[in-house]
């Protein structure tokens, strides 16, 4: 028996019982389009955090942190090895290395005319323009240099300073106001002068060159972006701690930074660069690993997820196998006629399979239909309250290639389990029995 | 009545026996039977109900298996056929019709004679041509649509033939294939049957009515509690 004739007989014997085949057929569509369903929002989660990575160009990405240097001497006496402008010369040469550049985010008040809003400032390199998430702003370009006093604002804060039109900022001066330290009044107040201000504001003037969409995502650029170069030039407080004030205000004297951003030039060096990081005596934190571990957590709950359709499908298995037996109590004779023509075990097995088969690959093709339905219903419902909360939209769903293999071998896989004790008990028909006249 | 008969032995069944078990009794519906049928031969057999006669049918058709005894074909013992050559052995060699025709309902006439050949992989194009040709011959042509619900019995049973011999097979055998048919019915299925035999095909036919098989066959068996009693009741043998 060839395999189009099993199709051709399978399909044929499901559509002479139709009310049965789609009740039957019906509850593969639920079982599938719930694990459709449910692991798409998870394979959504595991696309938007994929993307933001992507967009910042994370995976290949490294942060270098100063690891702490027990000394022999004394207790709590750990040293760091200073992240200066020697440490990224040598880290610049490490093979492999496409750049490095010191981690600058400060808090800065921002003013555009008389509005004026606190916001924090990102200083990044020129090349960052080649990033994904900068290659296409919403209006105007990312800055040509690392020094030219140019900035880049995401659409919510141009928002907060007064402005809709993006296109409309371009070209206009925005002033950065931050907080530096006073030494003079320090000292002042060291020898005793009362009255002096330890803090004072330093005032810098950038040209807004582009504006950038706003992205519902946790690894987005901040508000706004200043060249590096530009930054360096800054005299500004930014501290998540006493000690880091502590280390900044000595900078000068040789303090280093809290932390570099090193590029990789190819994300297969990944693990070269970060080993010879490490021998050269600094932390490593790595996106790309930060992301495996997020992916397997979100696979978890991916699973977790599947767990819920995985139930439903073995519930409709149980009606396959319902279906199946009782077509054999119906088709007794018929399967004794076939086995009187020269059907063997085999067969007859193959031809109850084949309809479990069908029964599966219909239910998962129409499951995933619906499944995509269902998503587009609550991706419908959540973009109108995003909408409504001013909340950037976000597709909160993704159906990828393996996602509807897998519900498809997956709803197939099941109704062949659900067929295989109907087509053993089919084998097992008597054909003397079958054909004895009544 | 045919003359094609040769001396070749087609097969041969000796200590035939098959036994069943209901509790505690033990039923003999075949008991040490010795059967010889040639090639070309028209075999009658006849006997009250329960005699064994379909018994020896579906032995010989492979479709069931002996209690003892051995059936020697060409094609081998098929005591000692695993259940696959079994399969193929009805697949290739044996034609069978029954008295209830054992027709798919929901399949139409040329549906079901198409299903002889579903198990010798025949191309679907091949098959329909076949099975279409079959059932002219048993003078079906306009009936090929037809389901076996809008077919007279005698119809059903020129449909079961075409069946069993779509696939020209070395051996018919036909279990009390005008059981249900009226007189007309009988007379056309006899002629059919022994029109098949006069091409050289071989055919056993169980039934009660030792006038058509008198009629039809070359030799007359008549079995009784499951063991032949009388050696040739044919129209040139002894009653």
């Amino acid at each position: 028996m060839t395999a189009r004739d099993l199709i051709a007989m399978s399909f044929g014997n499901l559509w002479r019982m139709k009310l049965r085949s789609a009740l039957t057929i019906a509850g593969v569509v639920i079982g599938i389009a719930a694990l459709v369903s449910m692991m798409s929002f998870g394979a959504g989660l595991q696309k938007n955090v994929a993307e933001s990575f992507e967009a910042m160009e994370l995976f290949s990405t490294l942060k270098v942190l100063p690891r702490p240097q027990t000394q022999s001497s004394g207790p709590d006496t750990a040293t760091y090895r200073t992240l200066d402008s020697t440490a990224i010369r040598q880290l610049s040469q490490i093979p492999g290395v496409k750049s490095v550049w010191p981690e600058q985010v400060f808090q800065v008040r921002a003013k555009l005319g008389e509005k004026g809003a606190n916001t924090s400032v990102q200083a990044l390199p020129a090349e960052a323009g080649q990033w994904k998430v900068f290659r296409t702003l919403k209006a105007g370009r990312f800055f040509a240099s690392d020094t030219v006093r140019e900035a880049v604002l995401q659409r919510e804060l141009l928002k907060r300073l007064g402005l809709t039109d993006p296109d409309s900022a371009l070209g206009r001066e925005i002033t950065l106001i931050t907080a530096k330290v006073n030494l003079a009044a320090v000292w002042g107040g060291a020898m005793g002068v009362k009255g002096l201000n330890p803090f004072a504001e330093a005032r810098y003037t950038f040209t807004i060159s582009g504006v950038l969409e706003s992205t519902m995502s946790e690894y987005q650029p901040r508000d706004l972006i200043i060249p590096i170069g530009a930054a360096q030039q800054m005299e500004y407080l930014s501290f998540s701690s006493p000690f880091e004030l502590l280390n900044q205000v000595t900078r000068g004297a040789g303090g280093g930074y809290s932390s570099l951003t090193l590029r990789i030039a190819h994300s297969r060096d990944h693990d070269a660069v970060r080993d010879s990081i490490d021998a050269l005596g600094y932390n490593t934190f790595s996106f790309a690993d930060m992301f495996a571990e997020a992916r397997r957590a979100l696979m978890i709950f991916d699973a977790a997820l599947g767990v819920v359709g995985f139930i439903a499908l073995v519930v409709a298995s149980l009606g396959i196998a319902n279906t199946l037996v009782m077509s054999i109590m119906e088709r007794y004779r018929e399967i004794g006629i076939l086995k009187s023509l020269g059907a063997d075990d085999r067969d007859v097995r193959r031809l109850f399979l084949a309809e479990s088969a069908v029964i599966g690959f219909l239910g998962s093709v129409l499951g995933l239909v619906f499944g995509w339905i269902i998503t587009r219903i609550a991706q419908a419902i959540a973009g109108y309250f995003m909408a409504r909360e001013g909340v950037p939209r976000m597709e909160l769903f993704d159906l990828p290639w393996w996602l509807i293999s897998l519900a498809i071998v997956f709803g197939v896989g099941v109704s062949l389990l659900a067929g295989l004790y109907p087509s053993r008990r089919a084998t097992k028909v008597d054909p003397v029995q079958a054909l004895r006249h009544d | 009545m045919s003359q094609t008969q040769d001396n070749i032995t087609l097969l041969t069944a000796s200590s035939l026996a098959r036994h069943y078990r209901f509790g505690s009794s033990l039923v003999k519906a075949l008991d040490g039977v010795d059967l010889d049928v040639r090639r070309g031969e028209f075999l009658g057999i006849v006997g009250a109900s329960g005699s064994g006669k379909s018994t020896l049918l579906n032995l010989l058709g492979g479709l069931d298996t002996p209690t003892a005894g051995a059936i020697r074909t060409a094609e081998g013992d098929l005591n000692r056929m695993n259940p696959r050559r079994l399969a193929r052995y009805r697949a290739t060699e044996v034609g069978m019709i029954f008295q209830s025709f054992n027709l798919v309902p929901h399949r139409s006439a040329l549906g079901n004679v198409e299903l002889a050949l579903y198990f010798l992989d025949v191309p679907l194009r091949r098959r329909r041509a076949l099975a279409a040709e079959m059932l002219t011959r048993v003078g079906l042509a306009d009936r090929l649509e037809h389901r076996p619900a809008d077919l007279s019995g005698g119809e059903q049973q020129r449909v079961a033939i075409a069946r069993a011999l779509v696939k020209n097979p070395a051996l018919l055998l036909a279990d009390e294939p005008t059981g249900n048919l009226d007189r007309d019915a009988t007379h056309m299925i006899g002629d059919i049957l022994a029109d098949w035999n006069r091409g050289g095909g071989t055919v056993i036919m169980v039934t009660h009515n030792l006038d058509l098989a008198r009629a039809r066959a070359h030799r007359v068996l008549r079995m009784d509690y499951g063991r032949f009693v009388a050696e040739d009741l044919s129209a040139g043998g002894l009653e």
